[in-house]
């Protein structure tokens, strides 16, 4: 009975399970690009504000990336670390850079349930040169690592 | 004793899975990865879904003056300009031409290009000494004007495309036929 109660006792003791979950992908939208003459950038902040060169035409605007932490310690800071492949398409062409990841809040650290939501911008980068973008749909990865 | 034994047994295993799970526990790094999309769409859709037309019409040549015929870019209706012995004269009215853009930007300036270079029209069933028509480049109009053109909040254009026909000054009469040449409007970002 004892033994029992003391793997329930410690059962009952545990964290819940940590877990990073992404509620909105990161998206930089439609666009149409009208010059690649040189390298041309769009970022969007992790407040979802758009900033970009002349030379892209936004159909539909990007949206910055939502991730859901939750089952860490509580009132803890935490550090986060964002990593990019580039974007490609399998229709060829030149591929996009991804760079510059902006997390915010600016210094996470869990509440009172062990959880945080954070909200993660970007920058997009083209090939520059004259390189050529057909009309495509372009994927890439994102990691998001969460250490405390 | 027996109790004891059975109680330092259990406290034991206890610890022995605490440790299994806080050790599982112990790592400190959670990782998610998720996919990333953007989309290019530099093709838009321009299609003339009504062409130019400079109707059905009597034409005398002359060999001293020419005759004109202008098809307004706004309401397609047509002025006729006969100021010396050529002559036009209407028998049916011509119309506008008509260029729907779609699948653009909401909300852009776009960029319309007109002819650059003067059109021909010619008959294709007409025998090979028959005159032709002359369209301008300098005479090719719409609505909106170059320079003024934008997108609607969905993402949608409409150009109105006018012009002016000119007989040339000839000898020669023009044959009944149908007189036809081909030009292209562009639109881009």
């Amino acid at each position: 009975m004892r033994f029992f109660l003391t793997i329930a006792f410690l059962l009952l003791s545990l964290p819940a399970m940590a877990a990073v979950t992404v509620t909105q992908p990161l998206t930089f939208g439609e666009f149409a690009l009208t010059d690649n003459s040189a390298p041309r950038s769009m970022s969007i902040s992790a407040l979802g504000v758009l900033s970009k060169d002349t030379q892209f035409v936004t159909i539909i605007p990007p949206q910055e990336a939502i991730v859901d932490v939750s089952g860490f310690p509580t009132k803890t800071n935490l550090i986060i670390n964002i990593t990019f492949n580039n974007l490609t398409s399998v229709d060829g062409g030149d591929s996009f850079t991804i760079s510059t990841p902006n997390i915010r809040p600016n210094n996470p650290k869990t509440d009172n349930a062990g959880e945080i939501t954070l909200r993660i911008g970007a920058t997009l980068t083209t090939s520059g040169g004259g390189g050529f973008y057909p009309d495509s749909t372009y994927n890439g990865l994102m990691t998001v690592s969460v250490n405390y | 004793m027996k109790v004891l034994k059975q109680t330092l047994k259990a406290s034991a295993i206890g610890a022995i899975t605490a440790c299994m799970v806080f050790g599982m526990m112990d790592a400190k790094a959670e990782d998610a990865g998720t996919n990333i999309t953007a989309q290019v769409t530099n093709t838009i859709t321009w299609v003339e879904t009504q062409a130019l037309d400079f109707g059905e019409f009597t034409a005398l040549s002359h060999t001293a003056d020419v005759s004109t015929i202008t098809i307004d870019p706004t309401t397609g209706a047509p002025t006729y300009g006969n100021p010396g012995s050529a002559r036009i004269t209407e028998i049916t009215a011509g119309d506008r031409g008509i260029f729907d853009g779609s699948g653009i930007a909401p909300s852009v300036s776009m960029t319309l290009t007109l002819p650059t270079a003067d059109v021909t029209l010619t008959c294709g069933t007409c025998t090979g000494g028959n005159p032709t028509f002359t369209v301008p480049s300098a005479n090719f109009t719409s609505d909106p004007a170059v320079g003024a053109v934008s997108s609607d909040a969905g993402g949608l254009v409409t150009v109105g495309v006018g012009a002016r026909l000119t007989t040339i000054a000839t000898a020669a009469p023009y044959e009944d036929g149908a007189y036809s040449g081909a030009y292209t409007v562009s639109l881009n970002y």
